[in-house]
């Protein structure tokens, strides 16, 4: 049963299966070797000795010379006598060469999988959760005590730094804050100008649009816009530059990153986060006057009455206070999470993601606290 | 090689390079020969690494063409590309190891993309690629942050190995080596050479391993290149090149490869 390829030729003689090895054995046609050298091993189940014949060989590379050599192994160990010839010098050398590299000692890295494993990798687990705790607290550790250094002597407080970050942090996002606290409110509007003209009291539209922005909607909306726009770059910046040991290259410089890197983004973001919601409380305001002209029919004079009749100082300090806290969790837990990127870009990806969701919940658990803290205050 | 006819591979003409107002390269001509090792010199910025970009298609130039076994590459579809950069291996000047991915993943990963052999294959070619640049076994298992700078350099090798290239390029690969490591480096591109006819274009300062491997240099100088071999350049009369090849490294390199020829 001589079978015959570009490839492979066989010829059998009683016991001896005589193969002829033809053509370019090199990785383009790897694949359909491969191929070829499986259907061999059945044939080779009739025979007790194998010879390979390579004066046909034109060109071999690593591919292909380590499926030969392994195939030629292979049959050595399961006894049958197998032999090489007419090689050319060059393809020979090449050969003895994967020969050598494959006899290098090659040490056993298995994974241990029993139940002792397990154990131990839930033991792994507590002590990286216990220790990524210790990690967070000492991060802020690090934020105070550099805070009050910088504040002791000023020539630590990194000024050009900051209003750097101000600028893109804040100022390059104002006309998004804007466009987007304008359209809430008209959505506000819209919405309770619908339900409320049922009981004939669309005039209190106004007061439900003004009181819910200034409260809640301008702070928590600009602080969710500045997370997934601030949050991630802090983390992909600092991300970054412990990927390329820029930060270990500050530390041997003398310089401390957490002063230039984290503290300097954090204070920005808790200057600028504040001016921000303010904008954003004037334009939700003003777009609570655009549906109140239009479809309430409510002329622009007695849109401010009701206004300051309806909304007290205290509304509007409720909704500020929490910016600059809102920003210090936002500017903390990005800059973290990018000084916990180590070794690969897939890393920066993740903690970038992480910085993002988590921060956007910690912002909105601490609205939720806050709610119930000014309700029992009664604010 | 003497006897053998001379094919060239892989040819410049008229290469411009701009960025801004800066120029690098002003009409570069360069042939590079089936079978040869090219080195590649000049200062630092001379425009060394962005000629091989150049070659490679990731930079296009100015002005000026580059032909590879006759196909204009600039003009390529991105299939013809496709299957021409299946011949190349590169090895960047700083690794460019996929961080997200082991050492060996690394390797296997031309492999996966461009052919259909088995896993257990892949694996196996892996390996010996990894033993072929040197690299212990267990550093397959590695994420290249977990590696030293020398490391990185034969693991990228060992990558660009992957596919069995015809050409490969090399931008200082035993820049970080130590000397033994250098050596053995160099053993291994001239084995290549020898077995597989390899080509291979080689970026590098050592000049160890440019009195070595190369059969020819070509040397960057003035955004042009002068191409030669050793001997031819070491009469040239150019300031740069007098400096570069007479200078007390370069007799040290020669007088080492004296040594070991005897
Ligand atoms: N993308 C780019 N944009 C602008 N200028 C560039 C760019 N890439 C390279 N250059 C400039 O081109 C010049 C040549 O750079 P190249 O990287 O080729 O140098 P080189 O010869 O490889 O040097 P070295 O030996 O230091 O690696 C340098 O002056 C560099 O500043
Ligand atoms: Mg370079």
């Amino acid at each position: 049963m001589a079978k015959t390829s570009k490839f492979i030729e066989l010829q059998p003689d009683n016991n001896l299966l005589n193969v002829g090895i033809m053509g370019d054995w090199i990785m383009e046609n790897a694949s359909v070797l491969e191929s070829l050298l499986t259907d061999l091993d059945i044939e080779i189940e009739q025979y007790d000795s194998i010879r390979m014949h390579c004066n046909g060989l034109e060109n071999i590379d690593t591919s292909g010379a380590w499926m030969l050599y392994q195939k030629f192994s292979q049959y050595e160990e399961r006894g049958l006598r197998a032999s090489f010839e007419g090689f050319k010098d060059v393809h020979f050398k090449f050969i003895k060469t994967i020969q050598t590299l494959d006899k290098q000692p090659c040490p056993e890295c298995m994974r241990d999988r029993s139940f002792y494993g397990a154990m131990e990798r839930l033991g792994g687990l507590t002590v990286k959760g216990v220790s990524h705790l210790g990690e967070a607290l000492g991060f802020y550790g690090r934020i105070a005590e550099t805070f009050f250094r910088s504040i002791r002597s000023p020539s630590h407080m990194r000024i050009s730094s900051i209003i750097r970050h101000v600028q893109e942090a804040g100022i390059n996002a104002l006309p998004i804050v804007a466009m987007m606290a304008f359209l809430i409110a008209i959505v506000l509007a819209y919405q309770g100008a619908t339900q409320l003209q049922k009981f004939g009291a669309e005039i209190f539209t106004i007061n439900l649009t003004a009181i819910s922005v200034l409260r809640e909607m301008g702070v928590l909306l600009t602080a969710i816009l500045v997370a997934g726009r601030s949050g991630s770059s802090f983390a992909a910046e600092i991300g970054v530059m412990k990927l390329n040991d820029e930060v270990d290259a500050l530390k041997t410089l003398g310089i401390d990153p957490f002063e230039v890197l984290v503290l300097p983004r954090i204070i920005a973001l808790v200057i600028a986060l504040p001016l921000m919601a303010f904008l954003a409380n004037m334009f939700g305001l003003a777009g609570g006057a655009l549906m109140s002209i239009t479809v309430l029919d409510i002329p622009l004079n007695r849109y401010f009455d009701q206004i300051l009749g309806a909304v007290s100082m205290n509304d509007f300090l409720v909704g500020m206070i929490k910016a600059p806290i809102f920003a210090f969790i936002i500017a903390s837990v990005g800059t973290f999470r990018g000084m916990q990127v180590t070794g690969s870009a897939e890393s920066v990806g993740r903690l970038t993601t992480i910085a993002v969701v988590q921060s956007i919940f910690l912002v909105i658990l601490a609205d939720a606290f806050f709610s119930i803290l000014f309700a029992k205050m009664g604010i | 090689m003497s006897q053998e006819k001379i094919e060239t591979i892989i040819e410049l003409r008229g290469i411009i390079n701009q960025f801004g107002k800066q120029r690098i390269h002003d009409g570069v001509n360069l042939d590079i020969h089936r079978g040869e090792v090219l080195g590649l010199v000049g200062g630092s910025g001379s425009g060394k690494s962005v000629l091989v970009n150049t070659i490679l298609g990731l930079n296009t130039p100015w002005a000026g063409s580059v032909h590879f076994q006759g196909l204009d590459i600039p003009k390529l579809s991105p299939k013809q590309m496709l299957e021409i950069q299946k011949s190349w291996g590169v090895l960047f000047q700083h690794g460019a190891l996929f961080s997200g991915l082991t050492v060996s993943e690394n390797i296997q990963l031309p492999m996966v993309e461009h052919s259909k052999i088995s896993s257990r294959l892949m694996k196996e070619l892996a390996d010996i690629k990894l033993k072929l640049v040197g690299l212990p076994i267990d550093a397959g298992a590695k994420f290249p942050s977990e590696l030293s700078g020398g490391m990185i350099k034969r693991a990228s090798l060992a990558r660009a190995l992957a596919l069995d290239p015809l050409i490969l390029f090399l931008d200082e690969p035993t820049a970080g080596l130590d000397p033994i490591s250098a050596a053995a480096f160099d053993d291994l591109i001239l084995f290549l050479k020898e077995t597989l006819n390899l080509t291979v274009v080689i970026i590098t300062h050592d000049l160890d391993s440019l009195v070595r491997i190369c059969d020819r240099i070509a040397v960057l100088i003035d955004k042009n290149i002068i191409v030669g071999t050793m001997g031819e350049l070491m009469k040239n009369k150019h300031p740069w090149i007098q400096d570069y090849f007479h200078g007390p490294r370069m007799r040290a390199a020669q007088d080492t490869n004296k040594r070991e020829a005897l």
